[in-house]
């Protein structure tokens, strides 16, 4: 064990008691699932090793782990590990609570080649676990941390078996051409052709001909590049995953969501309620931003270095875009669903 | 007019972004996320919004630089959006058919494959146990009863 691992042991130890009071909060609830103490603990180690353990970033203190603890969905967790254990109470609890909702994440992925009954069986069977190594039934709910909740994750382990299932009846099969062909996509209205991303690219390689078109590619990505990553994801989930502003809102919507902590440190007009409701418009507003921090980049790449003048910048910035249709980013405020910018390819 | 202008300066650009990140698809992280791809813990975690700062750093640059990943979560995100919020989990459960969860794990149990043949105890809770050795004992007793 490095001394990082073992600090973070430390670290842990000292926040026993508050792990035993969770755990007493669990049994209390439900005695009958055979969950005990140490069970529980290590549970709780191995979520406070998963996500503060990151060997490049200092031993998280106490304090900052005993918040982590606190976070946790430990109800879940609990529920989780029992069930994890085969236990037929904690089964017969999770089934009652998350069955409905299993089927129902189930059938709204399900398609022409993978029935929901289909994909429902396979979820229970690999939340049971069929293999054993070494006499450890392998259940799925043993990698769940209890980070998220319980029904987060199973909407993720739906999503997964929909993606395996589509690959085994069609061989191989990437998550982005599931996604392309159908899948959770189809669901969308207004969804439309990747008709463009060959002109896109035509119109891009005619453009690396021009004599401006090396002097701005640069630029561009020099600007890319000097943005934050918060802000780089921003833009890739806007331009390139396609996700709409108010499926943007939902993924900041707990206030303590990271992204958008980060913006609002950005922004002195939000500082004041922090807690409030982040609508369509204000991830408009982050991306104008972002947009203004990019042009400011870009003019003073191509201006400082290459001693453009304001005039070819813009010519610079016409002739790239010349052959791609135009989309304004903003037709997405005043659309319900019916513009969906068409997807990108991957790496 | 010079407001136009500098509309159509913005909106050009927006263009281009779009068309370059679109024919990129990553750009490189600010910093090293020294993550080789999320699970699906990590996953759900993050599209949830329950990581801390600390904690998502490396993750979102590990997003920036990873379409594989980044794609997922867009999925989640969408798919998230198109399911709602719907608050209780068992919301119109029709009541428990008798035994369907011990015939549910007996299904699943069945499917067990062993690696190292060893067998994998199965957790009977302790009230059917009891009920098992009663009805046991009233066979037998009532077999005494025959018997005599």
């Amino acid at each position: 064990m490095n001394q990082f691992q073992d600090h973070l042991q430390r670290t842990i130890s000292e926040c026993a008691t508050d792990i035993e009071a969770l755990y007493r909060r669990c049994l209390s609830t439900a005695p009958n699932y055979g969950v005990t103490l140490e069970d529980f603990t290590t549970a709780i180690r191995a979520a406070v090793n998963k996500y503060l353990g990151q060997s490049d970033v200092d031993v998280p203190t106490a304090e900052t782990a005993r918040s982590f603890i606190g976070e946790l969905q430990t109800t879940d967790l609990y529920l989780a590990l029992a069930c994890s254990r085969g236990n037929e109470h904690a089964w017969w609890e999770f089934d009652q609570s998350y069955r409905r909702y299993i089927e129902r994440v189930a059938r709204h992925l399900a398609s022409a080649d993978t029935s929901a009954e289909e994909v429902i069986d396979s979820v229970y069977v690999e939340l049971y676990g069929t293999r054993v190594v070494d006499g450890v039934r392998q259940s799925k709910f043993a990698t769940y941390t209890g980070r998220g909740t319980l029904r987060g994750w199973l909407r993720t382990v739906v999503w997964h078996a929909v993606i395996d299932l589509h690959r085994a009846s069609h061989d191989e099969v990437s998550i982005e051409d599931w996604s392309e062909a159908g899948g959770e996509a189809r669901a969308r209205p207004g969804s439309r052709e990747r008709s463009r991303e060959g002109s896109e690219t035509a119109a891009i390689d005619r453009i690396t001909r021009d004599r401006y078109a090396a002097a701005t590619a640069e630029a561009l990505d020099e600007s890319l590049q000097s943005l934050g990553d918060h802000e780089k994801l921003l833009l890739l989930y806007y331009h390139v995953e396609n996700l709409k502003l108010r499926e943007i809102a939902r993924l900041v919507e707990v206030p303590t969501s990271p992204l958008r902590r980060w913006f609002q440190r950005q922004s002195k007009r939000r500082l004041s309620t922090p807690e409030s409701r982040v609508h369509e418009s204000t991830i408009m507003r982050w991306l104008e931003k972002v947009y203004e921090k990019i042009q400011k980049a870009f003019r003073d790449v191509l201006q400082g270095r290459h001693g453009l003048s304001d005039a070819e910048v813009d010519i610079c910035t016409e002739l790239a875009t010349g052959d791609l249709a135009r989309e304004d980013v903003r037709n997405n405020l005043g659309d319900s669903g019916a513009t969906v910018l068409s997807k990108g390819r991957g790496e | 007019m010079a407001r136009q202008k500098t509309d159509r300066r913005a909106a050009a650009l927006r263009d281009l972004i779009r068309a370059r990140l679109m024919a990129r698809a990553v750009i490189a992280p600010s910093r090293y996320s020294g993550i080789a791809h999320l699970d699906g813990d990590q996953l759900s975690a993050f599209v949830e919004g329950r990581l801390g700062q600390t904690e998502s750093t490396p993750f979102i640059a590990h997003l920036v630089s990873c379409a594989a990943c980044r794609r997922a979560t867009a999925e989640l995100v969408r798919l998230q959006f198109a399911l709602g919020d719907e608050g209780q989990t068992n919301q119109g459960v029709e009541l428990e058919e008798p035994g369907r969860i011990r015939r549910l794990l007996e299904d699943v149990a069945s499917r067990v494959v062993h690696t190292h043949e060893e067998v994998m105890a199965y957790h009977a809770p302790a009230e059917d146990l009891e009920q098992e050795n009663k009805t046991e004992d009233e066979e037998e007793k009532n077999k005494g009863e025959d018997e005599g």
